[in-house]
């Protein structure tokens, strides 16, 4: 797959606009999620604030193994600054800390809403190392992810759909898949919020990375 | 040719072989070598099945719900529209011009309708609308985000916003498909389409113009399918140029 027009030339688009997504969303399934001696919240955040009203997208995907954040992107379109940066709030194990990111994001053809669309991805790890770590994990990052209206970004939404997409787009590439494994406390339905569109099941899907 | 394999009271192994029972050509004979294939692969089966779930299990492991201390929400619903309230929502989407010729032009299908709302409350409804096949829209769109713009596109979805108290479309968001076909006006094109020939390889398709307060005389849009790669290449109507911040290969399910 030919992404390099993506990458090389994300330099020259940073003029364009970026998402009017960096308002904060409101949702009423904040919460912490522990795992071993590690803890991260189940959504993002629009700025270094932990607040139920200042979230962006829930935590829908793990990957695990031998992951970390950069090795992620890889398996996508690497690392974009065609967005805004958000922001996670995570301890693994060592205290909390804030990680941000602005992700890996691309065009894709949306089954889900019958149009092109930017799929985003953002990866969430304490940096350094850029991974976190316990023993039923191994090395591992969190993930948020949604699609944008293309070209405009005038919304953005569907993590559901965006979840199922990057988890189809690992599978194509040999990635083992487990999709929707665990449930993250996050199920919204479908609704709109400013120009957040919301849509999750709650249930994160997990991709092993070797 | 051996239509079926049968297992007996769950033998497996050696033990198994002497149960199993292969139909061949609508006669019921013994064979042991294909018994013990039979045994094999339902070991492996197993094997693999057991595996899976020693996976789950670990990753399971430790795990923990979220306590009252770290919960940020009383994860609470969120009010969710009624029938009556999709019932008029629709009705005011079906009213409104632009969309209503949209809809006029193809089948479609209500994919999603859920609530607009501000501070907790609904003031209206978002609807997802699908369109069976692809409609060429020229026209004048206020988005989602507040912008406006004007756009000639194959639209393949509708994103609708309605305001239900004041019983009106607030905005409007189409969605670029794939385009089935050039659209008429695709020849005022052809020196665009020469510069997103040069970069595909190949003579793509129009598939829309959008004009904004960046691209006041348009970013064109052109798609092409090369095998079973799909590429789209925008160009800057102004300047004649590709625009690579939108060019690409698209990842399609």
């Amino acid at each position: 797959m030919n992404t390099k027009p993506f990458l090389l030339l994300a330099l020259v688009g940073v003029i364009v606009a970026l998402p009017l997504a960096s308002r904060g969303a409101t949702t009423s399934n904040l919460t912490l999620l522990m795992v071993a001696e590690d803890s991260f919240y189940n959504y993002d955040f629009t700025s270094k604030n932990v607040s139920s009203s200042n979230v962006d997208w829930p935590v829908s995907l793990v990957f695990y193994g031998n992951a970390d954040v950069n090795k992620v992107k890889n398996i996508y379109w690497g690392v974009t600054i065609l967005a805004n940066t958000m922001y996670a709030y995570l301890d693994d194990g060592q205290g909390f800390v804030w990680d941000e990111d602005r992700g890996t994001k691309g065009v894709v053809w949306s089954n889900c809403t019958n149009s092109y669309v930017w799929l985003h991805m953002r990866v969430y790890a304490p940096n350094p190392p850029d991974y976190l770590y316990n023993i039923y994990y191994g090395k591992y990052v969190i993930a948020t992810a949604h699609y944008d209206q293309f070209p405009l970004e005038s919304w953005s939404g569907y993590t559901e759909c965006a979840e199922k997409h990057l988890a189809y787009i690992a599978k194509s590439k040999g990635y083992t898949v487990y999709q929707d494994l665990f449930y993250f406390y996050n199920y919204e339905p479908y609704r709109i919020q400013g120009n957040h569109i919301w849509l999750n099941n709650g249930y994160a899907t997990y991709i092993y990375v070797p | 040719m051996y239509n079926n394999i049968y297992f007996e009271n769950g033998k497996i192994g050696e033990e198994a072989s002497s149960w199993v029972k292969v139909k061949a050509q609508g006669k019921v004979i013994q064979k042991k070598a294909h018994a013990r294939m039979g045994a094999r692969l339902y070991f492996a089966t197993l094997l693999a099945v057991l595996a899976v779930i020693v996976v789950i299990a670990s990753l399971a492991s430790n795990i923990i719900a979220p306590s009252s201390s770290t919960t940020h929400g009383d994860g609470s619903v969120p009010p969710m529209l009624n029938e009556e309230q999709k019932r008029e929502a629709i009705s005011v989407t079906l009213s409104d011009p632009l969309v209503g010729n949209i809809l006029a032009k193809s089948n479609w299908t209500l994919f999603e309708a859920g609530p607009w709302t501000e501070s907790g409350r609904i003031v209206g409804a978002i609807m997802l609308i699908r369109l069976e096949r692809p409609v060429w829209v020229s026209g004048e769109f206020k988005d989602i985000g507040g912008k406006n713009y004007r756009a000639k596109l194959w639209v393949g979805n509708l994103h609708v916003l309605v305001d239900l108290s004041a019983r009106r479309v607030v905005a409007v968001s189409p969605g670029i498909a794939r385009p089935p076909e050039d659209p008429p006006e695709a020849e005022t094109y052809e020196a665009l389409r020469a510069v997103a020939e040069k970069k595909l390889g190949t003579r793509p398709l129009l598939a829309g113009l959008f004009y904004t307060d960046e691209y006041p005389a348009g970013l064109a849009f052109f798609m092409a399918t090369v095998g079973d790669r799909e590429r789209i290449v925008a160009v800057d109507v102004a300047r004649g140029i590709v625009v690579d911040k939108y060019s690409g290969e698209v990842i399609k399910p």
